[in-house]
C-alpha cells in the first residue's frame, strides 16, 4: 500500500488502531480490518441501512463515510449492543417478536430503533415506522419489526 | 473500496482547506457530510486525485447574526431540525431538514452546504434557501464573496461555485414582523425524492392581513424560483390568496425539469398546488 494512513478509533469501548488505504469506506474497515462482520453491506449507496453504526452517539450509514473521516471517533457496532454477554432489552424484544428472518437488515434496524427510543420512550406506531424509513427489510414485511420496537419500549417503561 | 488512488487530508482550518484546493484545482474533491460524494467515488462517477475533507475545519453550527442566522456549511439536517432558533426565525428550513428521507442516519450525516453545492434540482434545501432569501458566503484562497441564493443556483447540477471555492456559511436575514413559515413537499412515497417543494414566509399583522410575503418553488424548474406574491399583500391568508398563488407559481414554471420520477410537464402542473399548500401551511 503506497499512501496508507493510520486510523485511531474507539470501537465498542476498546481503543483500536489500524493501517488503512484512504480509499477504504468505514464499513469496509469495520468488517475487514476490525473483523467485526456484524455490520452488513447491502447497497453502498446509502439506501438500505444495513451498514448502520453509531459514531460519537449518532447513527450513521457507514458506507457513506470514508474510514479516514472517522479518525478519533467512538464507534459502536452491533457487536457492542449486548450488555455483559446478555442481549439488550431491544435485542431480546426482536428475538421474542420475530423481528427478523434472515437478519441482514437487523443491525441497522436495531440502531435505528435505539436512536428512536433514546429520544422517545413511548413512540406511536407511526413514529416507529418513520424511524425505520432509512432501513430496508426484504423478509419480514416490517410488521414484526414495528411490534418488536413497541415491545422494547413497553419493557423499558 | 474506491478504485482510483487519492491523497486524503482533513485540515483543521479553513485557510488550509483553501490552500489545498488552490494547489490541486480541479483534481481535488471536497467532502462535506459525504452522503453524496462518497458513494459517487465508490461507484466511480467521480475520481479525484485529492480529497479534502471539511470535517475538522470548523464550519458546522448555527449562530445568531443581525436578528437572523448564520448557518455553517457543515451544519447537518439534524442540527437544523433541532435548533429552536431555526424553528423560530427560519421555520421552513427546520421543516425541510426534518423531512429529509433516508432515515435519521442521513439527517445526522448530510449537510445543508453539501446539498446546496450539489444543486440537484429535485433536492430539498435549494428551494428552502431561496424562499428564505439566503445569502451564500463563499471563500477561496484569494477571494471571498457573497451571492444571493437565487443567483447561486444557476441550473441543474450547476451552482455558482468555482474550482477552489468553498461555501463557508449561509446567512438568513431577520424574519419580517409577525413572520409565519410554511413548507410543503410533494413526493411519491415515504422515502422518495421530492417532485416539487415550496417554502414561504409571510408577515401577518394583528388583523390577520398579509404585510409581506416571499414564496419560492423548488424542484420544478432546473433551479428554484421566486413566485410573485404582490397580489396577496393586504389581504388575509385565505382561498383567494391561495388561488392567486396557484396561478403565479404555475406561470413561472417555464423551464421545468424532467427526471425518472416525473416529467417536466407534471412538475409544471403540480407547481401551483404545491405553492398553495406552502402558503396555507403558514396560515
Ligand atoms: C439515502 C439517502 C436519502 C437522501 N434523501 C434526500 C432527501 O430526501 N432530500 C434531499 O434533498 N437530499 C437527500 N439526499 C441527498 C443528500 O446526500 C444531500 O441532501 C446532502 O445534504 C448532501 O450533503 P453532504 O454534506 O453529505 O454532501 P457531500 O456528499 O459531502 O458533498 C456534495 C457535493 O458538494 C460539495 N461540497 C460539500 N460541501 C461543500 C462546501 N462547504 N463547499 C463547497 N463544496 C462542497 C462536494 O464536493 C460534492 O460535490 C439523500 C441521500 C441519501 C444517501
Ligand atoms: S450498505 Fe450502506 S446503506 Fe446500504
Ligand atoms: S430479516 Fe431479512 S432483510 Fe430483514
Amino acid at each position: 500500500m503506497t499512501n496508507s494512513i493510520r486510523l485511531n478509533l474507539t470501537v465498542n469501548g476498546e481503543a483500536r488502531s489500524v493501517e488503512i488505504d484512504p480509499r477504504r469506506l468505514l464499513v469496509e474497515v469495520i468488517r475487514e480490518e476490525l473483523e467485526l462482520p456484524g455490520t452488513h453491506i447491502g447497497c453502498l449507496t446509502g439506501d438500505c441501512g444495513a451498514c448502520t453504526v453509531e459514531r460519537d452517539g449518532q447513527i450513521i450509514k457507514s458506507c457513506l463515510a470514508l474510514a479516514a473521516s472517522a479518525e478519533g471517533s467512538e464507534i459502536t457496532t452491533i457487536e457492542g449492543l449486548a450488555e455483559n454477554g446478555e442481549l439488550s432489552t431491544l435485542q431480546q424484544a426482536f428475538w421474542d417478536e420475530y423481528g427478523f428472518q434472515c437478519g441482514y437488515c437487523l443491525p441497522g434496524m436495531l440502531f435505528s430503533a435505539k436512536d428512536l427510543l433514546a429520544q422517545n420512550a413511548s413512540p406511536s406506531e407511526d413514529e416507529i415506522r418513520h424511524a425505520i424509513n432509512g432501513n430496508l427489510c426484504r423478509c419480514t414485511g416490517y410488521d414484526t419489526i414495528v411490534k418488536s420496537i413497541a415491545e422494547a419500549a413497553a419493557r423499558t417503561a | 473500496m474506491i478504485k482510483r488512488r487519492f491523497a486524503y487530508q482533513a485540515p483543521s482550518t479553513l485557510d488550509e482547506v483553501l490552500a489545498a484546493l488552490a494547489e490541486h484545482g480541479a483534481d481535488a474533491e471536497v467532502v462535506g457530510g459525504g452522503t453524496w460524494v462518497v458513494p459517487e467515488m465508490t461507484h466511480g462517477a467521480r475520481m479525484p486525485a485529492h480529497v479534502v475533507d471539511l470535517r475538522n475545519a470548523g464550519l458546522a453550527g448555527v449562530t445568531e447574526s443581525n436578528g437572523g442566522l448564520s448557518i455553517g456549511a457543515m451544519t447537518t439536517y439534524a442540527e437544523l431540525a433541532n435548533d429552536s432558533r431555526v424553528v423560530e426565525r427560519a421555520g421552513s428550513l427546520g421543516t425541510m431538514a426534518a423531512g429529509i428521507t433516508g432515515g435519521a442516519q442521513v439527517r445526522y450525516q448530510g449537510t445543508v452546504g453539501g446539498s446546496a453545492c450539489y444543486a440537484t434540482p429535485s433536492s430539498d434545501a435549494p428551494g428552502a434557501l431561496v424562499g428564505l432569501d439566503a445569502t451564500m458566503n463563499l471563500r477561496s484562497a484569494s477571494n471571498s464573496r457573497a451571492v444571493a441564493a437565487s443567483d447561486f443556483f444557476k441550473g441543474a447540477f450547476e451552482a455558482d461555485l468555482a474550482d477552489g471555492e468553498v461555501l463557508e456559511s449561509i446567512t438568513l436575514p431577520a424574519p419580517m414582523a409577525g413572520a409565519r413559515f410554511g413548507h410543503y413537499k410533494l413526493k411519491l412515497v415515504e422515502s422518495s425524492w421530492p417532485i416539487a417543494t415550496a417554502t414561504c414566509v409571510v408577515g401577518v399583522d394583528g388583523e390577520g392581513k398579509i404585510t409581506a410575503a416571499r414564496l419560492a418553488v423548488g424542484g420544478v424548474n432546473t433551479k428554484p424560483y421566486v413566485v410573485d406574491t404582490s397580489s396577496i399583500v393586504g389581504g388575509p391568508i385565505d382561498g383567494g390568496a391561495a388561488a392567486a398563488v396557484v396561478e403565479a407559481a404555475r406561470s413561472s414554471a417555464t423551464d421545468p425539469y424532467s427526471d425518472v420520477l416525473a416529467s417536466g410537464e407534471y412538475r409544471q402542473q403540480v407547481s401551483g398546488v404545491v405553492a398553495k399548500r406552502a402558503l396555507l401551511a403558514a396560515a
